[in-house]
């Protein structure tokens, strides 16, 4: 079955395994963005992922398809992060280090580095990366015109490549 | 000279197993009570218009008949209004 219908199951039908599909389908790319968004405050993040399905499950029936599905889970999980930010009035970049699956030092360096750019900047070059989103399906999620969001994960991109080589990793290298 | 794959780097942190994440957000989704399936456009002008084609026919065919095709035309209203009634749950079924 396709994703629409999919979406139409639990839209029409409130078919929840068509639901549990859609979650085990974006549960990796939205749980990523929110543990960059999160500083690699993992256990909050993952509190914010749950959240972003259970809200999108209540609210699906408001979904049109005009966008991408992925597109309307991302604005609602960054709705859902920055609400979460004001009223927790956290530091983000005092977390415990990340667990991701691959070299362990070069993705400390690489969270450790992630969390030295600015959120907008963190934002889009994540976003960028998941889902294959276009430059204009990010500008819908960060309300901001697709040329800024092009020029924003350039910029991320440029900086997380110094900030990387001036890391020490060498220690990982055979 | 250290030598950097960011794409790949990239890409590779962004990969999260489910270790239970699905299990976890199913089981803490809302019980909905169930209701009755509500037909919805453009069912509801086709089955509207259906019933009213047929209702028409019947009614003009036992115009010029005697008491049986005025038992038929019952007959075939019943089952359309059944049929109109009972459509949703098939649909249900068939989805």
């Amino acid at each position: 079955m396709d994703e629409i219908n999919l979406i139409r199951a639990v839209q029409h039908y409130d078919n929840r395994n068509a639901f549990a599909f859609l979650v085990r389908r974006y549960q990796a790319p939205l749980r990523a963005y929110l543990r960059h968004m999160c500083g690699g405050q993992t256990e909050w993040a993952e509190e914010l992922s749950q959240e972003v399905f259970l809200r999108a499950y209540s609210a699906i029936k408001t979904f049109k398809a005009e966008s991408k599905f992925s597109t309307w889970l991302f604005v609602i999980a960054r709705n859902l992060f920055w609400d979460a930010k004001k009223y927790k009035h956290t530091e983000l970049h005092d977390a415990d280090e990340p667990n991701y699956n691959l070299n362990i030092d070069a993705s400390l360096d690489l969270h450790k580095a992630m969390r030295k750019l600015p959120h907008e900047e963190r934002e889009v070059l994540v976003l960028s990366y998941v889902e294959g989103l276009t430059h204009e399906e990010i500008a819908v999620i960060v309300k901001s015109p697709a040329g800024t969001v092009k020029s924003r994960i350039l910029q991320a991109k440029q900086k997380l490549s110094s900030l990387l080589l001036e890391v020490p990793y060498e220690k990982a290298q055979p | 000279m250290k030598k950097l794959n960011l794409d790949e780097l990239l890409t590779q942190s962004l990969v999260i197993e489910d270790n239970g994440f699905t299990e976890s957000v199913m089981e803490q989704l809302p019980e909905t009570e169930l209701t009755m399936p509500v037909l919805k456009p453009p069912q509801v002008y086709i089955w509207t218009a259906a019933f009213v084609v047929v209702f028409c026919i019947v009614v003009i065919a036992s115009l010029n008949s005697d008491y049986s095709a005025w038992l038929s035309a019952g007959m075939v209203s019943i089952f359309s209004v059944s049929l109109f009634i009972a459509l949703p749950y098939l649909d249900e079924l068939f989805t």
